[in-house]
């Protein structure tokens, strides 16, 4: 799971280690001594019913946080964050974030601001989705590498005296 | 001539690790024996015993730091006699082999070419320099291109205002004319004032766009930002006094443009261009936003364009009676327009224009539309003042077919189509056409950048009523997406076809963007594209009758559009898919004659043709009347005169 919000507690691992397996009776013991062991097993049986117990209320109290966290994931995540959950539980690679099927659209009236290069990848992707152990994507596309997105620069306004206060490229100045 | 045809002239100042840098990427690249020289600007740290351990470089030792003019002026005095002169930054990466070859040929692809600059790109690589504009507004610099990210715009070759000297090459003839770099700038400005002098000598300024070098801006200089900015602002004096007048005689005309910039709509980005092409091609223009109360749109603009030429623009004060002023924008508001002379610029989807909108047409002086398309429909309506024809146009700087293209790695066929959902684009006609033509198994697809923003429309349920077959022709969607205008040539390039069905368009940006890239088009063979689609560069679309057009927009109410044939729709893609290399032909044919003919430099030509008309005009009836008024003047004088 990439989200660490999302991994299951220590205490309620989803592998639980198997019960131990109940200890044999010797046959030759015997006397106080067999009264004895007797009495211990018993105890050790009564605090490994006790531990027992107590795991599996962590379980449920997991098991509870769980079903209501996903109750509230169910109830605000659109239908493609929930495949994406799904696939990473299964142990696939998520499919790139981008809702290019109308099965997966939230419906909204927002304009959402993206670049060209990283939806074309993402889309390519999306339709070409690369298996569990495959490659991360489609090819790289012609052209130089694209860098980060410069989206929301904010370019200033032009008051009295011009915006910016980086002079421009300029080499060997004293 | 003996001796270096070339001198590469480097300068230096410490950061030793730069120039290394930049002396090992130069060395792995062609230089057809020009010699390399490196100016060390009195260096204190490594630079002068690692410089001397070099043999292939001539040093030029300077005392102390001289700054970048008198350093780089070292360098050209140095430089072999009768050769060209390459100012180079030491923070440059040079990571094209034929470089300098490309940049030679460049300068000296004809006889009045001076200067040469080229592209420049950040490390990250962002697109840092284009050329450089300086407006006499605010005399501040400004690169053209600066920060955008690099999808391969300004390849071409072309002439522009200025270059930064990080990278620059410079014919001897121009040095002999007009000396090195003007010693009165200490640093900064020098480049585009060596500029303005050549121009001034007659030697033209050229951006040779298939050059690009990396390069890490500031790399001498970085992190005393403040010691720069005092010497960046003494500069900036110095140039204002001696170019400002210089640089606003270059306007030829005076306009008041009342339109809109800010806001997502074709008049704003249509507007934008021309504003920007304007100013450009000598028209002052001052810009204010025309809606506002009692329109559709908010009472107050956005102040910020996101461009500084457009920000200058609009902090531009307004004269108080301007002598023209275009209204850009619906016709119901060519009432503001302020001017003594009033021209209302618009456009429409139908066959006619609305009654109030030809009211407020017939009460302008004159009436501009991009098409034949609407000077008809606006003449049928009752118009009766002079019409005129101002087509739009199309960025080649970012719509052409050089553009870096992120086509389907599957290798499918993709038709794309940008729309915004609604009646006018009859998406449903496109989609259904196409989901029918097609099966899934074919290595085709239809994408749709779809925009929605009318909350009446749920456009789940729209396209599930379509009931397209799971076995059809595939349609993948982008939904409400909002790409920067400069990148969508990137879109374009993606995809091989363009299909626009609509029942009547304005203009068709995205149709003419396109195929500015080199796609073939497929497009209703009714409206105001008709203008430019042919064909010869496209594929038209039949058109089966005319219908009333029955959409949301009230502008439309008792006009009709058209209705495009499904079948033909239908054998025009299939067409396309399978003859591609006529398809191909055909879009390149497109791009040549987007090119040429309907670019905004030349919707801006047009425009100041008209001014320069309506200029002349007024000066005639100015003279007509001072005739006038001196025949009267005289036939008083007469009348006065005794009678005999």
């Amino acid at each position: 799971m990439s989200r660490p919000d999302l991994q299951a507690p220590a205490e309620s691992s989803a592998f639980p280690e198997p019960p131990a397996a109940p200890a044999l009776a010797t046959p030759s013991t015997a006397g106080a001594a067999a009264g004895v062991d007797a009495a211990d097993a018993g105890r050790q049986r009564e605090l490994r019913i006790a531990r027992l117990e107590g795991r599996v209320a962590a379980l449920e109290a997991a098991l509870e946080r769980r079903s209501q966290e996903l109750r509230l994931l169910q109830r605000h995540l659109c239908p493609i964050d929930l495949a994406q959950l799904a696939r990473l539980t299964a142990g696939l690679p998520p499919l790139p974030r981008i809702a290019c099927e109308p099965g997966f659209w939230r419906e909204t009236r927002e304009l959402t601001e993206a670049d060209v290069p990283e939806t074309m990848e993402a889309l390519w992707s999306s339709l070409h989705p690369p298996g569990p152990a495959g490659p991360a994507g489609p090819p790289a596309p012609s052209g130089a590498p694209v860098p980060p997105s410069p989206v929301g620069t904010p370019v200033p306004p032009v008051p009295d005296d011009p915006p910016g206060t980086r002079p421009p490229s300029r080499t060997a100045a004293p | 001539m003996s001796g270096p045809r070339i001198t590469l002239v480097i300068l230096a100042w410490n950061h030793w690790r730069l120039t290394e840098r930049c002396l090992e990427t130069l060395a792995a690249t062609d230089l057809d024996g020009a010699e390399v020289v490196v100016v060390d600007n009195g260096s204190t740290d490594e630079t002068p015993e690692c410089l001397a351990r070099l043999s292939w470089v001539r040093v030029v030792r300077l005392p102390q730091n001289l700054g970048f003019v008198r350093g780089n002026n070292a360098g050209i005095a140095a430089a072999a006699p009768g050769s060209d002169v390459v100012l180079l930054n030491n923070d440059l990466e040079l990571t094209q082999r034929d470089w300098l070859r490309r940049l030679a040929a460049c300068a000296h692809s004809a006889p009045d070419v001076g200067v040469v600059g080229c592209r420049l790109v950040l490390p990250d690589g962002r697109l840092l320099h284009a050329g450089t504009y300086i407006m006499p507004d605010t005399i501040w610099g400004q690169q053209v291109g600066s920060l955008e990210r690099d999808i391969g715009q300004h390849r071409e070759t072309e002439e522009v205002s200025g270059i930064v000297f990080a990278c620059a090459y410079i014919r001897r003839e121009v040095l002999d004319a007009i000396g090195g770099l003007a010693l009165e700038f200490a640093s900064y400005f020098e480049d585009t004032d060596f500029c303005l002098r050549a121009r001034q000598a007659g030697w033209k300024t050229l951006l040779c766009g298939d050059v690009t070098l990396i390069h890490d801006e500031h790399g001498s200089t970085r992190g005393d930002d403040g010691a720069l900015m005092r010497l960046f602002q003494g500069s900036r004096d110095i140039f204002r006094r001696k170019w400002r007048r210089e640089l606003a005689a270059r306007y030829r005309h005076d306009l008041l443009w009342q339109s809109i910039l800010n806001f997502p709509t074709g008049y704003a980005m249509s507007s934008r261009e021309l504003l920007r092409a304007l100013d450009e091609q000598g028209v002052r223009t001052v810009y204010r936003y025309v809606y506002g109360p009692k329109t559709v749109f908010p009472p107050v603009e956005p102040e910020s364009s996101g461009d500084y030429r457009l920000n200058v623009i609009r902090a531009r004060r307004a004269p108080r009676s301007p002598e023209i002023s275009v209204v850009y924008g619906q016709g119901d508001i060519f009432a503001r327009n302020r001017g003594r002379t009033k021209v209302g610029f618009t456009m429409l989807e139908v066959d006619g224009f609305p009654r109030e909108w030809v009211a407020q047409a017939n009460r302008m002086d004159e009436v501009w539309v991009p098409s034949e398309f609407n000077r008809r429909g606006f003449l049928e309506s009752g118009l009766r003042r002079p019409i005129h024809l101002m087509p739009l146009g199309v960025d080649v700087h970012y719509f052409n077919p050089g553009i870096t293209a992120f086509p389907s790695p599957g290798g499918e066929f993709v038709f794309l189509a940008l729309f915004e959902w609604g009646e006018r684009k009859d998406p449903s006609l496109l989609l259904q056409a196409f989901n029918d033509e097609f099966l899934a198994r074919e290595p085709v697809r239809l994408l749709c950048k779809v925009i929605n923003r009318d909350p009446g429309v749920r456009l789940k349920e729209e396209i599930r009523r379509l009931r397209l077959r799971a076995a059809g022709g595939k349609i993948s969607y982008l939904f409400n997406l909002e790409f920067p205008h400069y990148q969508l040539g990137a879109l374009y390039r993606s995809a091989d076809a363009f299909v626009s069905v609509s029942r009547g368009e304005g203009w068709n940006m995205p149709l003419m963007e396109a195929m500015a890239c080199g796609l073939p088009a497929i497009a209703t063979d009714w409206g105001a594209h008709q203008e430019f689609v042919h064909a010869g560069n496209a594929y038209p679309l039949r058109v089966r009758k005319l219908v009333p057009a029955r959409a949301k927009c009230p502008y439309y109410d008792g006009f009709r559009w058209a209705d495009p044939d499904p079948e033909h729709l239908r054998h025009l893609l299939r067409h396309v898919y399978e003859h591609r290399d006529e398809a191909r032909a055909r879009g390149q044919a497109a791009a040549r004659e987007m090119a040429a003919r309907w670019t905004w430099d030349a919707a801006a030509q047009r425009i100041i043709a008209r001014l320069d008309a309506i200029k002349e005009m007024a000066t005639g009836i100015r003279s007509a009347k001072a005739a006038m008024c001196a025949l009267a003047s005289i036939a008083l004088a007469i009348a006065a005169l005794p009678v005999a």
